[in-house]
């Protein structure tokens, strides 16, 4: 049973009168995992990640670190008491530092901030926020942040001298430097080029991983936290709608923004029969606790990959729109007699071409209605 | 058929190097570089007799006159300089946009009309020794401002501190909170993210501005000479003023070139170390903190206090005495004839440079070619060519080169041109970078040539940059004193020469209403530059 990190706890926050931006929010970060917030651009991820660092205070909420309080309302532990790390959108290197004395901001202090710091901590009683190290030890650790970045031999270049993805490597070594308990991301990959995205992602990926920190990330490009995340938790207008593995969202989204947000859907109108709901592609069973709305009328999600050829002729008449290649599998965009257009996946040898009439199966592993709107 | 390799090395030819601008910036080299080599020449062939006058008459007290103002005016300048800028960028308080601006102002002023009005006012009967009697008694009598070094530094400190206040007030106005934000994260309190962080980002400012005001002392003579203290200006003035031969004159402009272009150095130096310090990516300023009513009303009296003793009190006293004496004795006869003389020469001067720097700037911004980078470096020469050396220079060029020119307006405008062209061709330089090489390569892909894709795509471009460099060069020659003083025709007298002979025959009062008019015509321009500065350093 891993412990959490970090509990969220109520968290609201607005910065003038136009409302919230951050709402009800509540989020629980296990020991070592990759959590990815996930959402549009505005829909309040960056302020969430500020909130955490101490760089905001909520308007109502706590968040709370280990077994202490550090955000409430007016009662805001300063950044560079906690113990978290950040890797800012745009890296926020030190122009004036080489890649050493950038890595190192936090290991090697001065020594009269040292003492300072340390007179600190006695008067606000808390522990020293990271462990003082001797010299040989941070000679070790800064070795060792280059080794896991892969910053070997570009220790003594300026900020100028790098480009992109080393500059985000320098940004990761620095934040992971002083072992934080929670590393904050916030749009790691956006500044990146697409063919170095992918490459560096698995780097971060594994670095996080290695180093065994917990982090948090922020992305609004869904197919990145899919790959990269342990847990996914979904953003809307400052809301959290859901929490859960890029399974769960997929296959039991929680609500129609979830559902349209990941992977590709569409949605077909059923009505309420008893405990089935009829659909033009057949009727299937309500799914439990499944609340019945009033008016009878929901909305059925369709995945692309839950539609299937029907074999010998059963299932209902399509009548093919428009193909799309998609690497192994093409997508079909089909009509149904009613008029509607459906999508879905179907193995690259079936050669059809928009104007051939097919027929077509939906068999959802579980079925994901919405009441009607 | 035509044989297609014949046109060929013609559009080569024409690409790599225009001819008429190459000759155009040759020339400019020349010029600039003539001054130069004449008193290098006379100074050189100076015997063992000469240097050893020079040394007992001159030299261990000029360095440490020199040398010593260079270092206190550094040292308040960083003081007003730098607290002011913090004060402008990092609070809130009500008045803060007429005060950044109204904080600049003393650049407007030239160094010499502030020495001859603090000059004046220390005088027995001036305002200051009245102020003493006021406060201290019948009996109470400040000292007179001669060669008093301490009045000096202050009166220099106040003309210069405007260059570091405002390069720094624009890089701390640049300043990104992230870098402070990811200092606090890795868990560095304030005060050491002020050591660590803000401190390093923005020593490069702080140093160009305090280059900028040391250069300013070594080159001033105006101010140093009323207020007779001597530096190596004075002493090339007097060298030349009292000698038939120009020997030790040319010794002591070698001595002072090269002090300067060390200093030179060391700027260009500390500016290729900052170029990257710029931020990149999302830009978030610094949130001012808002000031109560105690605040505000410290800031403000620290501010009225600088404000007022550089541009506030020399206003004041210029327009008080030149009413008290056009009420006197009318106003001066001859005044619009000064004005007007100054008027010519600085027009002349102004309109001629711009023409010569085009040609340099263009070559230098649009060729990776060694010849047009050096032509750049020469014309940047006259940056280490204080007034009174070119002065001197400019009187060997017309004695020995191009004697039609002696003892007319021809050597002043020329001096002009030699003196302030490297400030003009910055301000060119900077706004043909911004203009990128494909718009002129658009127009020659569609027929354009050469020469009238640089009239119709170019040149509209690059014009606030052109007006912008006429202006400085303008305003500077109006200013200008020490080589006016050399090279003047017999009874071509200008605004500034007008002030200098009225105080040095101690008719101070005559000197107020040239000085106001001086001002009065140079000050809009100034304000616009400014202006224009902040616009473009403000985000
Ligand atoms: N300091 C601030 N003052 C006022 N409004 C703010 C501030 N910071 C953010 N906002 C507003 O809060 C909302 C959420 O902003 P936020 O930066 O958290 O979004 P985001 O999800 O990070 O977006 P993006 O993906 O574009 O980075 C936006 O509407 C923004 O305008
Ligand atoms: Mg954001």
């Amino acid at each position: 049973m891993s412990t959490s990190v970090l509990d969220i706890n109520g968290l609201y926050k607005k910065f003038d009168s136009s409302g919230w931006v951050i709402e009800d929010c509540t989020l629980s970060v296990q020991s070592g995992e990759i959590l990815y917030v996930l959402g549009p651009s505005g829909s309040g991820k960056t302020t969430l990640l500020r909130l955490i660092c101490g760089f905001e205070s909520p308007d109502a909420g706590q968040i709370v670190q280990g077994n202490r309080i550090i955000s409430s309302p007016g009662l805001v532990l300063p950044p560079e008491r906690r113990r978290i790390g950040m890797v800012f959108q745009d890296y926020a290197i030190f122009p004036h530092l080489t890649v050493r004395g950038n890595v190192s901001f936090g290991l090697a202090r001065p020594f009269p901030e040292r003492v300072l710091r340390g007179l600190q901590a006695v008067l606000n009683r808390e522990p020293e926020r990271e462990q003082p190290l001797s010299g040989e030890q941070r000679q070790a650790r800064l070795e060792e942040m280059f080794k896991l970045t892969g910053l070997q031999g570009l220790e003594d270049r300026y900020p100028h001298e790098l480009s992109g993805g080393q500059q985000q490597r320098v940004a990761l070594a620095r934040a992971l430097a002083l072992r934080p308990d929670l590393v904050l991301l916030d749009e790691p990959f956006s500044n990146l080029d697409t063919n170095l995205r992918q490459r560096i992602r698995e780097e971060v990926k594994d670095v996080l991983k290695q180093s065994g920190a917990t982090s948090i990330l922020v992305t609004h490009d869904q197919e990145e936290a899919i790959n990269m995340a342990d847990r996914i938790a979904v953003m809307n207008k400052g809301r959290l709608e859901q929490v859960g593995t890029a399974d769960d969202l997929f296959h039991a989204p929680r609500s129609r923004f979830v559902a349209t947000f990941i992977g590709l859907s569409g949605f077909m109108r059923g009505e309420i029969v008893g405990k089935r709901v009829r659909t033009e592609l057949g009727s299937f069973a309500l799914p439990a606790g499944m609340a019945v709305p009033p008016s009878r009328a929901v909305d059925v999600l369709l995945r692309p990959d839950h539609i299937e050829p029907a074999r010998n002729g059963k299932g209902t008449p399509a009548q093919v729109v428009q193909t799309d290649f998609v690497g192994v599998q093409t997508l079909y965009t089909l009509a149904l007699p009613s008029g509607l257009k459906v999508q879905a996946l179907f193995p690259g040898h079936r050669h059809l071409v928009p104007g051939d009439k097919t027929s077509i199966r939906f068999t959802p592993p579980k079925l994901v209605v919405f009441p009607v709107e | 058929m035509r044989h297609p390799i014949l046109a060929f090395p013609l559009r080569v030819f024409e690409y790599h190097r225009p001819v008429g601008m190459t000759v155009a910036g040759a020339g400019v080299s020349v010029l600039m570089l003539l001054p130069l080599a004449y008193i290098v020449y006379y100074a050189l062939s100076a015997g063992a007799a000469d240097w050893a006058r020079i040394w007992s008459k001159w030299l261990p007290v000029l360095l440490a006159n020199t040398l010593g103002l260079g270092a206190a005016v550094a040292l308040v300048t960083l003081l007003l300089g730098t607290s002011l800028a913090w004060l402008v960028t990092r609070y809130e308080f009500a008045g803060k946009g007429i005060w950044s601006w109204l904080l600049a102002t003393p650049l407007g002023i030239p160094t010499y009309i502030m020495a001859y009005v603090y000059t004046e006012m220390f005088l027995p009967g001036g305002w200051a020794q009245s102020a003493a009697r006021l406060l201290g008694g019948p009996e109470a009598r400040l000292p007179l401002l001669y060669g008093a070094f301490p009045a000096v530094v202050m009166v220099l400190s106040l003309a210069t501190y405007p260059y570091v206040y405002l390069l720094v007030r624009a890089s701390l106005v640049n300043h990104n909170i992230t870098f402070d934000e990811a200092a606090q994260i890795q868990g560095v309190t304030r005060l050491f993210r002020f050591l660590r962080i803000t401190l390093p980002l923005h020593r490069p400012a702080v140093m160009a501005g305090l280059f900028l005001a040391v250069m300013y002392v070594f080159a001033d003579f105006g101010a140093v000479s009323m207020m007779r203290y001597s530096t190596f200006t004075r002493a090339i003035y007097l060298e030349l003023a009292g000698r038939t031969d120009r020997v030790g004159a040319s010794m002591l402009c070698l001595v002072l070139i090269v002090l300067s272009a060390v200093l030179f150095w060391l700027e260009r130096r500390n500016r290729s170390r900052s170029r990257y310090y710029q931020t990149v990516g999302t830009f978030r300023p610094v949130p001012g903190r808002r000031c109560g009513w105690s605040g505000t009303a410290l800031i403000w009296s620290y501010f009225l206090l600088v404000f007022g003793s550089a541009t506030g009190v020399v206003i004041a006293f210029l327009v008080v005495k030149s009413v008290e004496g056009i009420r006197a004795a009318g106003l001066p006869e001859d005044l619009g004839s000064y004005a007007f003389n100054s008027l010519f020469v600085s027009v002349a001067a102004a309109s001629a440079a711009v023409f010569l720097i085009v040609p340099v700037a263009y070559l230098a911004t649009r060729y990776q070619d060694r010849l047009y980078q050096f032509y750049l470096r020469c014309a940047y020469a006259g940056y280490v060519l204080p007034g009174p050396i070119v002065g001197v220079g400019v009187l060997f060029i017309a004695i020995h080169l191009f004697n039609p020119i002696y003892g007319t307006a021809g050597t002043v405008i020329l001096a002009y041109l030699i003196r302030f062209l490297p400030e003009g061709l910055q301000a060119l330089e900077a706004s043909f970078q911004q203009v990128k090489p494909h718009l002129e390569e658009a127009a020659r892909s569609l027929g354009s040539t050469f020469h009238s894709a640089l009239l119709r795509v170019l040149l509209p471009m690059i014009r606030p940059g052109i007006v912008t460099g006429w202006v400085l060069i303008f305003v500077s020659s109006m200013k200008e004193l020490p080589a006016t003083l050399l090279l003047r025709p017999l009874g071509f007298d200008t605004l500034a020469v007008r002030i200098w002979i009225e105080t040095s025959e101690e008719y101070y009062e005559l000197a107020a209403p040239a000085a106001l008019l001086l001002i009065g015509v140079t000050f809009p321009l100034f304000a616009l530059l400014l202006a224009r500065t902040t616009r473009q350093t403000l985000p």
